[in-house]
């Protein structure tokens, strides 16, 4: 089995998600490569080596304005076709998730989404993978000669398997994408690394909070906790916040030891951004939220209320003035 | 200027029914999925601002039972809408429906195909990407605005690290998300008007589709242990007393 991991980066660096996947697939004792689109870096090459890649082709991309789905599509095409890969893992991205669907297509490969890992049985790659808002788990099998699938993010932590050696580095020429396709007219500059990365308490408001000025409630619990506010994508699409302060699959993914959910549903897409947070404390109007299934104190009231009440019984043991 | 929305109706294999039942399972049977109303509500713009001339709808699915979200989308204020009503698209993964839903959509030409999905509905995602790929169009997903010029067009997506403007020639196949617009409900008047709309039901035969194969297999299926047990607080305990004393209780409060 001959295993190839698009790499995906994040401000020049390969990601966590990525780096993961290659130690996963590696610690199953398969063949496992790392395709870099870019320059690859010395520092790369010794992370992707450490994570157990035993080969990293790095292909220059065309420059802008080439959208990068169709090169890189045509760029994994050729991959299959000459160096005989026959398994081809992503992270999951907004991206990937694209690429993932055509490249399956194109080569008739069975195509797997939202694995939290992989296993080798009798010499057959098997994925689990969770379903029904995550109430269901299956063991799912590829049925054709080549395979496509999905990490599910933040599902395998990158490991140090201690290969001193360098990787072969191969560079390859990206073939030209057909002639029609997708351009990229403009991009917002790059967000960084946002200021949830590293907050310890997150108090974040959603939907539910109903009206903008009621963000201010999320606020004033965040600063009088000591923490940070964030809010839900809804939020970031109505203009109420910046995308900096945004938890889910296309915002920042949290970790922090207490996450306070105001007015958050709980769908999978925010989910996926703060389940690994310590505890989580869930408020909201409506008790069958999914929310509340996946949160280790879940209360069920009016925020407009709950929330000021809060802040001001934690300002005053404080001793802080409300 | 043809636009054609695809509604999802459609179930699949054991894993992806499961997860179809799920989306299913928020509005009655008959009634359009809220994710599909989003996509409906852009192609009738389209249409009604003079940029499209027809908008048709299509829908797979294992039987005839979902033509009431056909009627409700011609209600809406579509023009035409046709189900593939076939045996075949239960069990099919998504790599086998990707074909199905591809020989449905070659049998309607159009300059821009559109779904709906949910943000996190990655699977959507996927087989509009992979339904792309057999057609040989370009594909542009997640899109949060778009606008459509005589040969091309435009939409603006976010990505993990901001935002991204794309353009694509047409024909192209776009994914729109539920920010999109806000769908108009359908009124007695589009009620009465949607019983003169044309709504066809096909079978694969009917478009002449070969048997589509699943790429995967499923092992095995079970639940999964709940990763957290809640404590619940409601009525007369939903109090912010409660929840300082637990904030205290869990050293969030030092």
């Amino acid at each position: 089995m001959r295993v190839l991991v698009l790499i995906e980066e994040r401000d020049g660096v390969p990601t966590g998600d990525s780096l993961g996947i290659v130690s996963h697939v590696a610690a199953l004792g398969l063949y496992v490569a790392a395709l870099v689109v870019g320059p690859a870096a010395e520092d790369d090459l010794g992370r992707l080596a450490g994570a157990g890649a035993q080969t990293v082709y790095a292909a220059a991309l065309p420059q802008e304005p080439t959208c990068p789905i169709e090169a890189r599509l045509a760029l994994l095409a050729d991959l299959q076709a000459s160096a005989g890969f026959d398994t081809f893992l992503f992270a999951t991205s907004a991206l990937s998730v694209d690429l993932a669907g055509r490249l399956a297509a194109r080569l008739g490969a069975g195509l797997i989404w939202n694995l939290s890992s992989l296993t080798m049985d009798d010499g057959r790659l098997i994925g689990r993978r969770m379903a029904r808002g995550d109430t269901l788990t299956a063991l799912v099998e590829w049925e054709t000669l080549l395979r496509v699938g999905l990490m599910r993010p933040g599902a395998v932590e990158p490991q140090t398997l201690g290969k001193a050696d360098q990787p072969l580095v191969v560079q390859i020429e990206a073939p030209k994408p057909s002639a029609t396709g997708t351009v990229e007219i403009s991009r917002s500059p790059s967000l960084g690394a946002p200021p949830l990365a590293s907050a310890g308490i997150i108090v974040a408001g959603g939907r539910g909070l109903r009206v903008q000025e009621n963000l201010a409630l999320v606020s004033d619990l965040a600063e009088a906790l000591g923490g940070v506010m964030a809010v839900s994508l809804p939020l970031v699409d109505m203009g109420w916040a910046p995308r900096a302060l945004q938890v889910g699959q296309t915002g920042a993914t949290v970790a922090p030891q207490l996450y306070i959910a105001c007015g958050i549903s709980g769908q999978y897409q925010h989910k996926l951004g703060m389940e690994r947070s310590g505890t989580i404390i869930a408020i909201n109007i409506d008790r069958d939220a999914p929310i509340m299934a996946f949160s280790d104190l879940a209360v069920v009231g009016d925020l407009s209320k709950i929330l000021p009440d809060l802040t001001q019984l934690i300002n005053k043991r404080r001793g802080s003035p409300p | 200027m043809k636009v054609v929305v695809l509604i999802k109706t459609a179930t699949g294999g054991a894993v992806d029914a499961e997860d179809a039942f799920t989306r299913a399972a928020r509005t009655a049977p008959g009634v359009i999925g809220p994710a599909d109303a989003h996509a409906l509500e852009e192609a009738i713009r389209l249409r009604e601002n003079g940029l499209a001339h027809e908008a048709v709808c299509i829908a797979l699915a294992p039987s005839s039972e979902v033509l009431g979200a056909l009627r409700e989308a011609l209600a809406m204020g579509i023009d035409r809408a046709v189900l593939i009503a076939d045996p075949a698209m239960e069990g099919a993964d998504l790599l086998a429906r990707s074909a199905l839903v591809a020989a449905a959509l070659s049998s309607e030409p159009a300059d821009l195909y559109l779904n709906c999905t949910w943000s996190g509905d990655v699977d959507g995602t996927l087989l509009w990407a992979a339904v792309a790929e057999r057609l040989g169009h370009p594909v542009m997903t997640q899109a949060r605005h778009l606008s459509l010029a005589a040969e091309s067009v435009t939409i603006e997506r976010q990505v993990e690290t901001g935002n991204v403007t794309l353009k694509a020639d047409l024909p192209c196949l776009v994914e729109v998300t539920d920010t999109i617009n806000k769908p108009r409900r359908a009124s007695m008047k589009g009620r009465t008007a949607a019983r003169a709309k044309p709504l066809a039901v096909l079978s694969l035969a009917d478009l002449e589709a070969a048997p589509a194969k699943n790429g995967t297999r499923i092992v095995a299926l079970q639940s999964t242990p709940p990763t957290r047990t809640p404590t619940l607080l409601e009525g007369p305990a939903a109090t912010a007393e409660n929840l300082v004393s637990f904030l205290e209780t869990h050293g969030f409060l030092a």
